[in-house]
């Protein structure tokens, strides 16, 4: 029976039974084999309001849809350009900026490459950038800016761990920061050597550029600006980040008229909705798994065949590229994390340097071969076959990936904010 | 300006395109929807301005955060209501997070076959968990009946979304499930009749 409830839940989780039906399902049966009552599993669920800062999910998705829905990304990307377009290859720092700005906010990248994709790629191709290299590194480009406040995987990250959300942010900066500059130096270096002209700069087209995007300059200072300084904890800026997206885009733009207005509210609601109720159901099984040990078993498993930390770090970051490649990042984190932190933990892996490897493995996951998420949406977006957006971002993803090992085996630079 | 951007100048005057009307179901869903993020941003806000009160003058220290007890328990509670509604509209949508690698490899025919069952075990779990709810909420009535929580409301009878919600989601369920089960079993469409032929078209036919 112990072997048989894991293996049904993986057979009715391939057939593409919803997530949370999985989960409620595995917590019943848990609980069923060890004698406790049903109710208990609905108390776990129950439980789901009162954890700390979970409002801030539905609230930072409002924020994200909101923005998808206008013209912020247009402008904000109109803005990068006038701002970055005249150093050489500026363009790749541009796509990279405005990228992990917009998927910082809006939390799945697939968004963001549908968002500037179809904005970035003509204008890279009018700039005699090779298309191949420009499709592989908006495809790449798509998966940043997950380690940035508002992102709501890491968010969600520090829910289902318990650590500090607001810690892990500021864990995050080093690592964030250092994976952009990587991926845009590699990129400006593949311009200079596509012999790329650098733009002129022009300060009208700067001023032009602030001007319309006036009504969104606020938002990132608000939020972003607004947790890093203490001057508002994350649930606050959630909900100032809310109002104010909602007042810019609806009032002050009026980008979003009344009437769609109820169906961004909808699509929020949907993918905040999808993502709590797993997490409500998981609350009951993850209980269960820790009550029994089940982690500890893993580890004495692990112990036996990795002779340490470096082994185990090694393993760890295969293990979540593919689960990375294969799951939906908030599915991947909610199955996975509640046992991978008590595991790592013995292993004396930081929970706040565990979050930051996590995140950026599972970032670095939407892109790897052959079944990465953002390699088919970019295939879908520019109409290219999917082995061509492969073959494009494969030196990307490698770029990445030995920033990863930078991550990884260098916990400074994400523990250097972070108050021992 | 982007190179290669179109030349139209500032991207905010060109007009966003209308969507289609929804039909009356989804307008009570969309509408709903918006209402609860429309209190979640209010309760926030309102709690945000609690916190700044404590330092502005006395006055308004006494308006903001003398009565404001309520938002944050609130906002707590709403958490439930987008968790549980916002299942509900992810199954009318069929948006539920699902790993599906079973779909690549099956016909269309079996996928469907597959679909139905998939729906059919959210149902089931939809029907448990809002047996399991009643059993909840009969428990919180009984054991905690003076408990208040913001406006004088009972804690108890927060507890109804539970039920509520989950019988929705077994209903939206079952809603799917009968589409899916009634598609199986409609014909395939008829191939399209070709049009009449023209006079040269009729010309040109060899007759026997």
């Amino acid at each position: 029976m112990m072997v048989l409830i894991p293996i049904a839940m993986l057979a009715i989780c391939m057939a593409g039974v919803p997530l949370f039906a999985v989960m409620a399902t595995s917590s019943l049966l848990s609980y069923w084999r060890a004698g406790i009552t049903f109710q208990s599993v609905m108390i776990e669920f129950y439980g789901l309001g009162s954890l700390p800062l979970l409002q801030t999910l539905p609230l930072f998705t409002f924020a994200g849809c909101l923005l998808a829905h206008s013209r912020a990304p247009e402008r904000l990307l109109r803005l990068s350009n006038s701002i970055l377009g005249w150093i050489p290859g500026g363009l790749c720092f541009v796509t990279v900026a405005a990228c992990a700005l917009l998927t910082a906010f809006t939390g799945a990248s697939g968004i963001t490459i549908f968002a500037l994709g179809g904005l970035l790629l003509p204008a890279m191709v009018a700039s005699r950038y090779n298309e191949r290299f420009g499709v592989g590194l908006i495809t790449a480009s798509g998966c940043l800016g997950l380690l940035f406040p508002p992102s709501l995987p890491a968010i969600l990250y520090g829910v289902v761990s318990g650590v500090s959300i607001d810690l892990l942010f500021r864990a995050g900066l080093l690592p964030g920061i250092l994976t952009l500059l990587a991926l845009a130096g590699y990129a400006a270096v593949g311009a200079y050597r596509q012999g790329v002209p650098a733009q002129a700069f022009s300060l009208r087209e700067l001023r032009d550029a602030l001007w319309v995007a006036r009504y969104e300059l606020p938002l990132p200072v608000l939020v972003i600006g607004g947790i890093y300084t203490g001057v508002f904890a994350i649930s606050e800026a959630a909900v100032v980040g809310a109002a104010y997206a909602l007042l810019a885009e609806m009032l002050l733009n009026r980008d979003v008229r009344p009437r769609q207005f109820a169906a961004v509210a909808r699509e929020s609601v949907v993918l905040s909705g999808g993502i709590l109720i797993i997490l409500g159901m998981t609350m009951a099984l993850t209980n269960y798994l820790v009550t029994e040990d089940v982690p500890g078993q893993i580890f004495v498993l692990a112990e036996k065949y990795m002779s340490g930390r470096v082994a185990f770090l090694l393993t760890l970051n295969v293990f979540l590229l593919v689960v990375g490649s294969v799951l939906e990042i908030y599915a991947a984190t909610v199955l996975v994390m509640p046992l991978l932190l008590p595991i790592a933990a013995q292993f004396n892996v930081h929970p706040i340097h565990l979050g930051v490897i996590f995140l950026t493995n599972l970032a670095i996951g939407y892109i790897m071969p052959p079944v990465g998420l953002n390699l088919f949406i970019s295939a879908m977006r520019f109409n290219k076959p999917v082995l061509h957006v492969a073959r494009a971002s494969i030196p990307f993803a490698i770029v990445l990936l030995i920033v990863l090992a930078v991550i990884t085996f260098v916990p400074w630079l994400s523990l250097v904010f972070v108050p021992q | 300006m982007l190179p290669g951007a179109p030349e139209s100048g500032d991207p905010s005057a060109r007009p966003a395109e209308t969507p289609p009307p929804p039909s009356r179901r989804r307008a009570i869903e969309d509408g709903f929807c918006a209402g609860l993020v429309m209190v979640l941003i209010g309760a926030g806000l309102l709690a945000v301005l609690r916190r700044f009160a404590a330092k502005l003058p006395v006055v308004g220290n006494l308006v903001l955060s003398g009565s404001l007890n309520w938002p944050e328990p609130l906002s707590q509670h709403l958490v439930l209501w987008v968790a549980l509604f916002g299942a509900c509209a992810a199954a009318a949508d069929r948006r539920h997070i699902a790993i599906d690698a079973l779909s690549y490899v099956l016909s269309e025919r079996k996928r469907r076959y597959v679909g139905v069952l998939t729906n059919l075990t959210a149902v089931a779990v939809g029907v448990v968990f809002a047996w399991l709810s009643v059993g909840f909420v009969a428990a919180e009535f009984k054991n905690n009946p003076d408990e208040l929580t913001f406006f004088g409301l009972h804690a108890c009878w927060l507890t109804l979304v539970l039920p509520v919600g989950f019988s929705l989601l077994a209903v939206y369920g079952m809603a799917s499930s009968v589409a899916d089960i009634r598609a199986l079993f409609r014909p395939p469409p008829a191939p399209a009749t070709p049009p009449p032929a023209t006079p040269a078209q009729q010309k040109d036919t060899p007759t026997a």
